[in-house]
């Protein structure tokens, strides 16, 4: 199995790197491929099983828009296959059609998805999370920290139980395209979708650290599902 | 100006009620200042010499050092101590007896465009730029941008020169710059995240040529020739020594080494550039610096029995600021035992801390053989565990309590030399909680 992590020298912003730690702790008899942002990605002429991006800065949002604009084909194709991505925080941003910055420029997305998103930094959405997702008997739990907001239309990801905006759904989930806006980092924050992800991917042994995990989990579920929880 | 002197009369009025009542609230006067005249600041007596201090990391001990200084000169020094937002900045004003000689302001990268509007400093000083809090500072580009559209036009900037984000606040100016050009052996370059990996002229990889830490150090861009400014303050830091070398327009200072931390050494350098550039004398700098020493809320040390006990604030939400200080402990010789604290106190009384940042500060450094244990406590603590052991830590090495209360009955005191306590900046009262009980506990053992 191939392993992509794409930039994740700049695509690392609030602690997205423990996805990436989550994915090289467990994963790591399979090749794991670091692309950097000077690299072309390695999906581009090789079969790759799974895509990791990251949360970034709105500058280097701006280049990895660029960067990825000539693949889109590819990248569409690949979801079709069925091949598994899991795109965090802003990442999922870049799939749409395009992300107007708070400079007021706006930069052309994939296209894959029906999304557009306008950042504004100056009114950011904070908020705890908790949800649920399709097949699984464990909640989901999670942060948000937006400056940008999306117009994410049907197939959703996790369906909201708790969130400050009172939004009825989250993320986008298509075939093996999994991306959601949740931060946490969320393969840390939830050891039960974790091991459902990976088992798609074939990972069908213990995660690292996964009782240490599951107790943190527990512990942060009984919080937020507290009534008085502040969000 | 009726409005200025009502909020006047009303603020100090306040701030006497606060003093009768024992309450400390050193911000409120300034609340209700600006409550009453929201331009307040604009018709405060402003001081002749005016420093100004931002950045992500290093503001408070800066202005503490600053304020030290110039108070043993014997000046009238008002500072708004860590009360960074407008309403300490109007609480330091009103609390001015007489016209001051010199205001040391603190300023949060977000009060920046509210402050500059009714002051414009002598000197600005940005100590670094770095990731911060997710909540309050959302990204780095987003904090430049802010200190960068605000910039008083006629305040001279002082800037760190090993920091190009920062560099970045000064290109169309006249600046000052601060740097470390010599080596520093202690620093490390394998932080879980760089802000700047990337030539911001260019955009190819940018060539490290010494880390001081994260991404402050000497770079070059061997694209386009992109690299730190001249220092103005060129400094070379002699550990053995213990003395901090100064170069300024080919003069040659020599100064006592107040700090050994990398970080806290470019704090006290940032003070020196200021007071030479306000013509004050090297000696009167040396013998200051002979007896300085950080402000208590950051870093103090005591013993129990023979036992060093050091306690170090580890600004949690601030993944450099901690592993800064992780860092630092790292350095010390012997065996360590380390209590963590690093939960947000407002934010676990009533909701479920984010802990993302975890994820972004280098809990790997404690994988490390003389760290003999180590000791979490708090709401939080089950997710630092677990940051621990996907760090690599031995997990026989980690105990995990709920309660501070309890941190004390399980340090290992025979076998470590020395116990290192650090704390949030919101469990100040806690940490010093926990020293009295490591005395109590240990005092019972010696």
């Amino acid at each position: 199995m191939v392993i992509e992590i794409l930039y994740p020298e700049v695509c690392n912003l609030y602690g997205d790197s423990g996805n990436i730690l989550v994915i090289e702790k467990n994963l790591s008899s399979h090749n794991i491929i670091k692309t950097t942002l000077l690299d072309e990605p390695y999906f581009v002429k090789h079969k790759v099983d799974f895509v990791y991006l990251g949360s970034m800065t709105p500058s280097i949002e701006k280049k990895v828009m660029e960067k990825l604009l000539p693949y889109k084909d590819i990248i569409k194709k690949m979801i079709d296959d069925g091949v598994m991505f899991l795109f965090t925080g802003n990442a999922l941003e870049i799939m749409g059609k395009s992300v107007t910055f708070d400079d007021g420029t706006t930069t052309l997305g994939l296209g894959i998805f029906d999304i557009t998103s306008k950042v504004d930094e100056n009114n950011r959405y904070h908020s705890l999370f908790l949800g649920t997702y399709d097949g699984l008997d464990k909640d989901i739990v999670g942060y948000k920290c937006q400056s940008s907001v999306s117009s994410i239309g049907n197939d959703s990801l996790f369906k909201v139980t708790k969130e400050l905006n009172n939004a009825s759904c989250e993320g986008i989930h298509v075939n093996n395209f999994y991306g959601t806006n949740l931060l946490g980092p969320i393969l840390v924050l939830n050891p039960f979708f974790t091991k459902q992800l990976f088992a798609k991917l074939g990972y069908d042994g213990k995660l690292f650290a996964e009782d240490e995990m599951i107790d943190a989990y527990n512990k942060r579920y009984n919080e937020l599902s507290n009534e008085n929880i502040k969000l | 100006m009726f409005r200025y002197f009502i909020a006047n009369i009303l603020g100090k009025a306040s701030a006497l009620a606060l003093k009768i009542m024992k309450r400390r609230i050193p911000y409120y006067p300034g609340y209700i200042a600006l409550k009453i005249c929201p331009d307040y600041l604009k018709y405060v007596k402003k001081p002749k010499t005016i420093i100004a201090v931002t950045g992500t990391n290093g503001k408070s001990t800066l202005c503490g050092i600053l304020n030290d200084y110039f108070t043993s000169q014997g000046l009238y020094v008002i500072n708004n101590k860590g009360f960074n937002i407008e309403t300490g900045i109007a609480a330091m004003f009103l609390s001015q007896k007489r016209r001051a000689d010199v205001a040391i302001i603190e300023i949060d990268e977000q009060t920046t465009d509210k402050l500059f509007k009714y002051i414009t400093p002598t000197y600005y000083i940005c100590t670094n730029l770095f990731r911060d809090s997710m909540k309050n500072n959302s990204n780095i580009d987003y904090n430049l941008s802010l200190i960068k559209n605000s910039i008083p036009q006629h305040t001279k900037l002082v800037l760190n020169a090993d920091d190009l984000y920062t560099v970045a606040l000064g290109e169309k100016k006249d600046n000052i710059y601060f740097g470390i050009s010599s080596k520093y052996d202690h620093g490390y370059a394998s932080h879980i995240f760089s802000d700047l990996v990337y030539c911001p002229k260019c955009g190819s990889k940018l060539h490290v040529k010494d880390t001081k830490y994260f991404h402050i150090g000497n770079v070059e861009c061997l694209n386009c020739g992109y690299t730190n400014p001249t220092r103005d303050y060129d400094a070379t830091i002699s550990l053995e020594e213990k003395l901090l070398y100064v170069s300024h327009n080919g003069k040659k200072y020599q100064f006592p080494l107040a700090a050994t931390s990398i970080f806290n050494i470019y704090n006290y350098l940032a003070a020196i550039s200021v007071i030479l550039e306000l013509g004050y004398s090297e000696d009167s700098i040396s013998k200051f610096l002979s007896s300085a020493h950080l402000i208590q809320t950051r870093y103090r040390e005591s013993k129990v029995g023979n036992l060093p006990i050091i306690v170090y604030m580890a600004k949690g939400q601030n993944p450099v600021a901690c592993s800064s200080v992780f860092n630092d402990v790292t350095l010390h010789d012997g065996k360590k035992c380390l209590l963590l604290m690093l939960d947000d106190v407002m934010d676990r009384r009533d909701s479920t801390e984010t802990i993302s940042w975890y994820y972004d500060t280098d809990f790997e450094l404690f994988n490390n053989k003389d760290i003999e244990r180590i000791i979490i406590s708090g709401a939080r603590s089950k997710d630092v565990y677990v940051r621990m052991l996907l760090a690599g830590v031995d997990k026989e090495k980690i105990s995990v309590l709920d309660k501070e209360e309890d941190m004390a009955s399980v340090i290992p005191y025979k076998d470590v030399d020395k116990i290192f306590v650090l704390h949030d900046i919101t469990l100040y009262d806690h940490s010093c909680m926990v020293v009295d009980k490591i005395k109590e506990m240990g005092e019972k053992l010696w």
